[in-house]
C-alpha cells in the first residue's frame, strides 16, 4: 500500500441529516419565519466562527453570518436535496469569508487578535505562548489553505465534512491540509518577523 | 519506510485516521528516525492548539434580524405582479439567447464551419431557453 492509496482511504461517513431539519427546510421554503430564524440559530454559531477564525474580526464576521443567511434564505428553492443544508450553508460561507479574505492579505491587527484570543480565550490546557504563535502563523496562511485548516478544525476533524462544507473532494482537501500544515511548522521554526502589536 | 513515504502519513496519525497496517509501518519507521519524529511531534503540537480552540458565537442572536430581511425580500419580491415577471422574464431570455446566438455565429466564423451539427440546433436551443427561462424567474422572484 502506498502512501498516496493511504491518503485516500480515511474511515470516515456523513451524518444523515435529521427528519426534523429537512421540515424545516420545506417550512422556510413556505416562507415560514419562524423556520427561517431557527435555521439561522441553528448554524449561526459554526458560521460566525468560521468566519471569525479566518479573519479575526468579529464585525467582519457577523455581517458574513448575516450575507451567508440571507443568501441561504433566499436560495432555498433552489436546494435540491433539503438534507445537504449544512454543507450547503458552509460552502456559502466559505466562498464568501475566502473573497473577503483575499482583499485582506497581511493585516496585522488580524494577527495581534489572533494572539489575543489564544492568550485569553482557551482552554487551560494550551499553552497560551504556543497558541499565540499557532494561530499567528494560520492568520497568515493564504486564504485557501488556512480554509481548509478552519474548517477541519470546525468540522470536529472529520475530513468529509470538511471538504463537503468547502464544495471540494476529500483527497483535494487533505493535499491543502499537508501543505497547510508544512508552511506552519515552518512559520514555527522561523524567528518572529513582527505583527505583534 | 522512507522519509518521503512517511511524511504525508504523519498527518493521518495526527488526525488518528491512520489504519492499523499503515500505523505500525509508520511507528517502526518513527523509531528509528529523530527527524521524522520531530515532524510528528510539531504537527501534534500544532493539532492540540488548534483543536482546542472553542466556537465562538456571534455576540447576540442574529437570527430575527435575518428572517426579518429575508421575509421582507420575499415580499418585496413577490409584490411583481405575475404577468409583468412573465414579460420581465420573456425579456431577460431574449438577451440570454441573442448572446449565445452570437457566440454560435462568432465560433462558426471563426471555425469556418458550424460548431454543432445542425441536427443538434433545436434541441440545444429548447434546452437553453429552458434553462434561461428558470433562471430568469428565480432572478425576478429574488431567489438568485
Amino acid at each position: 500500500m502506498t502512501a498516496n492509496s493511504l491518503l485516500m482511504c480515511t474511515p470516515d461517513a456523513a451524518p444523515a441529516a435529521s427528519a426534523d431539519e429537512r421540515a424545516l427546510v420545506s417550512a422556510a421554503r413556505r416562507g415560514s419565519g419562524d423556520a427561517m430564524a431557527e435555521i439561522v440559530r441553528r448554524y449561526q454559531a459554526r458560521v460566525h466562527t468560521l468566519a471569525y477564525r479566518m479573519l479575526r474580526d468579529r464585525e467582519a464576521a457577523e455581517d458574513i453570518v448575516q450575507e451567508t443567511f440571507l443568501r441561504v434564505l433566499r436560495g432555498l428553492p433552489r436546494l435540491r436535496d433539503d438534507g445537504a443544508l449544512r454543507p450547503w450553508i458552509m460552502r456559502i460561507a466559505a466562498n464568501l469569508v475566502v473573497a473577503l479574505a483575499r482583499q485582506r492579505a497581511y493585516d496585522d491587527r488580524a494577527l495581534a487578535e489572533a494572539a489575543r484570543a489564544a492568550e485569553t480565550e482557551w482552554h487551560d490546557h494550551v499553552d497560551p505562548a504556543l497558541a499565540a504563535d499557532v494561530h499567528r502563523a494560520v492568520a497568515q496562511l493564504p486564504p485557501h489553505y488556512r480554509l481548509a485548516v478552519v474548517a477541519y478544525y470546525l468540522e470536529g476533524k472529520s475530513y468529509l465534512e470538511a471538504a463537503r462544507g468547502l464544495g471540494l473532494p476529500v483527497g483535494t482537501l487533505k493535499v491543502r491540509l499537508f501543505r497547510a500544515r508544512a508552511m506552519l511548522r515552518q512559520a514555527l521554526q522561523e524567528p518572529e518577523t513582527g505583527g505583534d502589536q | 519506510m522512507s522519509c518521503q513515504d512517511a511524511a504525508p502519513l504523519l498527518q493521518e496519525l495526527v488526525d488518528g485516521a491512520l489504519p492499523p497496517a499503515a500505523m505500525a509501518q509508520l511507528n517502526a519507521h518513527l523509531a528509528g528516525c529523530p527527524a521524522c519524529r520531530q515532524a510528528y511531534e510539531e504537527l501534534a503540537s500544532i493539532a492540540h492548539v488548534l483543536g482546542a480552540e472553542p466556537l465562538t458565537p456571534p455576540a447576540r442572536d442574529l437570527a430575527p434580524a435575518i428572517a426579518a430581511q429575508a421575509l421582507a425580500a420575499r415580499a418585496a419580491a413577490g409584490a411583481m405582479p405575475g404577468w409583468l415577471r412573465g414579460v420581465a422574464a420573456l425579456i431577460l431570455c431574449s438577451c440570454f439567447m441573442a448572446a449565445a446566438a452570437l457566440v454560435w455565429a462568432l465560433g462558426s466564423l471563426c471555425l469556418g464551419r458550424p460548431v454543432a451539427p445542425s441536427s443538434l440546433l433545436l434541441p440545444i436551443t429548447l434546452a437553453g431557453f429552458a434553462f434561461a427561462w428558470r433562471h430568469s424567474l428565480a432572478m425576478l422572484r429574488g431567489e438568485a
